[in-house]
């Protein structure tokens, strides 16, 4: 993301759309790592 | 806000007048009394290089703060608004920031290089003249010899330190929470390796005059070594939060001569020989009361208290429990194979047929639990691996 | 702590869809707010109270280790306490303040009208109530609270009762508050600054939270997974850390550290952005080597990741496992040193003034040195064998702790305060607040270095006599340091009922896009993005 790109524009629209998009973005990531993590362990013999 | 600048070192005054009073009287203090300082006096090679390991840091970290806070120190005081001093604004100067980063990192390689050779050191077990094995309980110690003459000698060491005096209501002993019924006992100048696993959760065997420090992890065995070079008795505590009694069960090892090493051993193995039961004894109810009750202070009163009452809901009461109270196969089984998830061990790798029997007969006979049962060891037997 | 929010600005009133008239009434208010201050203030009271309780605990600990034998609570009691302590201070305490800087500050840092995601900022603050009540509640079911140690090890955990259970599901929500409040962070900065406020010239403050929250999201997730596996084998019959069922008790440890090294500096980068903002102030200078130090962070950052089984020198990993994190912790030293250097810097030849943030901000160089360079000492693994899991570790950690996040949060409090309430705080309670402070601080946890180095073990109810003398000493400067945090409890009812009124600008050395604003900060800023110019850049970029 370049330093500029999406900087307050105060088109209310847009901006809650690349907000929503940032924020999912990061969900997804939280979810993905916490998944990995059981996931991990069950393949590696615990459970 | 600046209006409280003119007397910004008085709060300042104050307490360092403070301070230095209360360091004297610590001072003052530590010539009468044990204001110990530093590390315990090293027993061994290893533990004397991790001594001086750390007198080294910690001259160099000191070291480190007096440079960097004199710095700031002299800034503090010369380059106040008080003293009129006018700010220099600069900032950035790649070649200070290039120096700062690249000096720390080349001390730290320095350091890392004896840091590296004391651990190699400390984590090579090989060659060792004996192996002791370490089972950590809650909450005691188990010594199992593997090697050597005293091979097959084993028992269980428990704090010896009076309830009475833990609770205030005697004058605290020499070496209050620090002694034990049972010394490990080892021969002076013999590299001992030392196995630790545990039963239950995780334990930490660790003497520091030997520079020691091992977990005890359930299911796993690890190792460490020593060897001691002057004879003496060291003590250590466990050193991994085990639960309710963990601040209660220490660790003492006696270092002793050769000749004294190979007496304590003959010793231990005539003992054993006269305690070896017989197997087809036949006791009585009175007799296996008797030892029952010994049995069930040192290894069940911890947790379930002398009056039977337990701590519930984690340490059940066995007073009128329907457990000890019902059929006395299920009584043994528990006792025996403990309660998986629960502080409640296996009891069964730890006492013998004859300890079991009597401590169950004896819970079954004790408080308001008259059942008059009668246990032989031989039932015991029995039931084990069922 | 904001003590009027009937100044509405209605310079800004040309966006006719969104309220302009503050909070609702009342408590109701409270609840539903979506007001980026309104939220900010609540996380810092909540913060407070819980640092309160988790003091209370100490003091319970610090009592009972007043003299040899068992005074006032059973072992089984202490162990809950030391464990509750642990987890209240670093979940409830310390990670919720600086979310309560972060709300209150980064919009009007970085020139945003709000947090980028109001509603879900709601429900980040009002999941915290609830956990709260968890773990405190947790004392009072049948076999009482987790006493593990905040660590929550198997299979020690897998023998408590309910109260794990709801240690466990307060984790959760903790975790989850703690996500969500980073996403929300996260989008702030990316997506709301003002323009020209290009990331290269943002205060040091948002730059040391964007490198926090990415480690939250990365971190909490991870911890939440072990205590989720915790939890089933507990009640499910899985065994992920059991011997028994062909699991493995330290694996909880590593999982349990791969979340935990991250942890401490997720508490303490924020305090370094802190203190980023504070020392140039008084200073009045420039932050020497702004990108060096936004370099320093997200170094520190990402070596946070890779050092996690420093803290299990001593569970048995191999040898070659203890050589690399006795290198890679050395190794984040240098970052470290880098940013200790800088603030130094910047104090050279500046034009200091002590008011009662930089005394707190200075209190924390020199507390936050201290733990590090015994942090230092610890991870040489030969010196570290003798010295886990004793006294000493808990000296350092609680100079880190205390330094790095207590003493950097009350360096920000004191210097913010006149902006959220417009009122100054009574100057000579603060100084009277820090000196307590510092000098009890010093008195209670120097000595315990010599308690470990001797040999006293950590997570113990009871001692030999030989450490009695320290432990003395140490329960005294305990009591006076949990005391004199009061002060500050007063300071700040003082500032809200009345007080002199602050200037837009209280601090002259004070720099960046909040101190443009008046003094208290109307309820509603920036809702116009304003345009960033040199002069509103602050000296901590
Ligand atoms: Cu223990
Ligand atoms: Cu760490």
């Amino acid at each position: 993301m370049s330093a500029n790109a999406v900087e307050n524009t105060n088109d209310l629209d847009t901006q809650r759309r690349n907000n929503r998009r940032v924020g999912i973005l990061l969900a997804l990531f939280a979810s993905a790592v916490f998944v990995t993590v059981i996931i991990r362990q069950w393949v590696s013999g615990g459970a | 806000m600046t209006k409280d600048t003119s007397n910004q070192f008085a709060g300042l005054k104050t307490v360092l007048t403070v301070l230095l009073a209360g360091s004297l009287a610590i001072f003052a203090g530590v010539a009468q009394a044990e204001w110990k300082l530093n590390l315990q006096e090293p027993v061994t090679d290893l533990a004397r290089r991790i001594y001086d390991l750390h007198t080294f840091l910690t001259i160099f970290v000191t070291i480190i703060f007096v440079g960097v806070f004199g710095v700031l120190g002299y800034s503090l005081v010369m380059h106040t608004r008080k003293r009129g001093h006018k700010a220099a604004d600069f900032h950035d100067n790649l070649t200070v920031e290039i120096l700062w980063t690249l000096i720390p990192a080349v001390i730290l390689v320095a350091i890392a290089v004896p840091a590296t050779i004391a651990l190699v050191n400390q984590r090579d077990t090989s060659k060792a003249d004996m192996t002791i094995k370490v089972t950590g309980y809650q909450w005691k110690w188990g010594y199992e010899y593997m090697s050597g003459d005293a091979t097959g000698i084993k028992f269980i060491s428990v704090l010896s330190t009076p309830r009475a005096q833990i609770e205030n209501k005697e004058a605290k002993g020499e070496n209050y929470l620090l002694e034990v019924d049972r010394h490990l006992v080892v021969p002076v100048n013999k590299k001992v390796r030392i196995l630790t696993t545990a039963t239950d959760v995780i334990h930490n065997w660790s003497v520091p005059a030997f520079a020691v420090k091992t977990d005890a992890v359930p299911g796993f065995v690890r190792d460490a070594w020593f060897k001691a070079d002057k004879e003496g008795t060291y003590r250590g505590q466990c050193s991994e939060l085990c639960g309710k009694d963990h601040g209660f069960m220490p660790i003492v090892v006696d270092v002793v001569s050769e000749a004294k090493y190979a007496e304590w051993v003959a010793a231990q193995q005539k003992e054993m020989a006269a305690a070896a039961d017989d197997p087809n004894k036949v006791f009585t109810l009175d007799e296996l009361v008797k030892r029952g009750e010994k049995v069930y202070t040192t290894n069940c009163a911890g947790c379930h208290q002398p009056t039977g009452k337990g701590v519930p809901p984690a340490f059940p009461a066995l007073d009128g429990s329907a457990i000890v109270k019902g059929p006395k196969e299920r009584h043994l089984a528990i006792v025996i194979n403990g309660k998986p998830g629960t502080a409640m061990a296996a009891f069964g790798a730890q006492l013998n047929d004859a300890d079991i029997a009597s401590v169950v007969a004896y819970e079954r006979n004790a408080w308001s639990n008259k059942l008059n049962d009668v246990i032989q060891p031989a039932e015991v037997k029995a039931l084990r691996g069922k | 702590m904001q003590a009027s929010h009937d100044t509405h600005d209605h310079a800004h009133g040309d966006h006719g869809d969104h309220a302009h008239h503050g909070r609702a009434p009342g408590l109701m208010g409270w609840f539903t707010t979506t007001n980026h201050k309104d939220i900010g203030t609540m996380y810092l009271w909540f913060s407070f109270v819980m640092f309160l309780v988790g003091g209370a605990m100490s003091l319970v600990i610090r009592g009972e280790l007043f003299a040899p034998g068992l005074q006032y609570v059973s072992p089984e009691f202490y162990n809950q306490m030391l464990t509750l302590h642990a987890l209240i201070m670093v979940f409830g305490a310390i990670m919720p303040a600086f979310v309560g800087f972060a709300n209150w500050m980064i919009p009007m840092m970085v020139g945003a009208p709000d947090m980028a995601f109001a509603r879900m900022n709601n429900w980040s603050f009002w999941l915290l109530p609830p956990a709260a009540i968890l773990l405190t509640g947790s004392l009072f079911v049948p076999g009482g609270a987790a006493g593990t140690g905040w660590t929550l090890y198997p299979p020690l955990s897998v023998q408590m009762g309910l109260g794990m259970d709801m240690a466990i599901f307060a984790v959760h929500i903790l975790g989850m508050s703690s996500i969500m409040g980073s996403i929300n962070i996260i989008t702030t900065i990316l997506n709301m600054r003002a323009p020209g406020m290009t990331l290269m010239r943002m205060p040091m403050f948002c730059w040391t939270w964007l490198v926090t929250a990415f480690l939250l999201i990365a971190s909490m997730p991870i911890l939440a997974g072990a205590v989720t596996m915790l939890l089933t084998d507990r009640h499910f019959g899985t065994s992920f850390f059991n011997a028994a069922g062909g699991g493995d008790p330290v694996l909880f440890q590593h999982i349990f550290w791969f979340f935990g090294h991250p942890e401490v500096y997720i508490i303490a980068l924020p305090a370094f952005g802190v203190v980023s903002h504070v020392i140039p102030a008084f200073s009045r200078k420039h932050l020497f080597g702004y990108t060096s130090m936004v370099y320093a962070i997200a170094a520190i950052g990402l070596i946070s990741f890779f050092v996690w089984a420093h803290h299990m020198y001593v569970t048995g990993i191999p040898l070659t496992g203890q050589l690399y994190f006795m290198y890679a912790t050395l190794l984040i030293a240098v970052p470290t040193g880098v940013k200790v250097f800088n603030w130094i810097t910047t104090m050279w030849r500046g034009e200091l003034t002590f008011e009662t943030p930089m005394l707190f901000a200075l209190g924390f160089l020199f507390l936050f040195t201290v733990g590090g360079l015994t942090g230092l000492v610890l991870a040489i693994t030969a010196v570290d064998i003798q010295l886990q899991d004793t006294y000493y570790v808990v000296a350092h950690f609680h100079y880190v702790m205390v330094a790095g996040a207590l003493f950097s949060a009350y360096a920000g409090a004191y210097f913010w305060l006149p902006k959220w309430t417009g009122r100054m705080y009574d100057e000579a309670l603060g100084k009277v607040h820090f000196w307590t402070s510092i000098v009890f601080f010093n008195v209670a946890f120097f000595p315990q270095h010599f308690l470990g180095l001797a040999g006293m073990p950590r997570r113990i109810p009871d001692y030999a006599t030989q450490f009695t003398d320290f432990n003395a000493v140490s329960s005294i400067g305990a009591f006076g340091f949990g005391f004199s945090q009061l002060i500050f409890l007063w300071v700040v009812l003082k500032n809200i009922k009345g007080g002199e009124a602050a200037p837009v600008k209280p601090w002259d050395g004070a720099t960046g896009l909040e101190w443009t604003l008046p003094s208290p900060v109307p309820y509603h800023t920036f809702e116009d993005p304003p345009v960033i110019t040199e002069e509103h850049l602050a000296a901590a970029h």
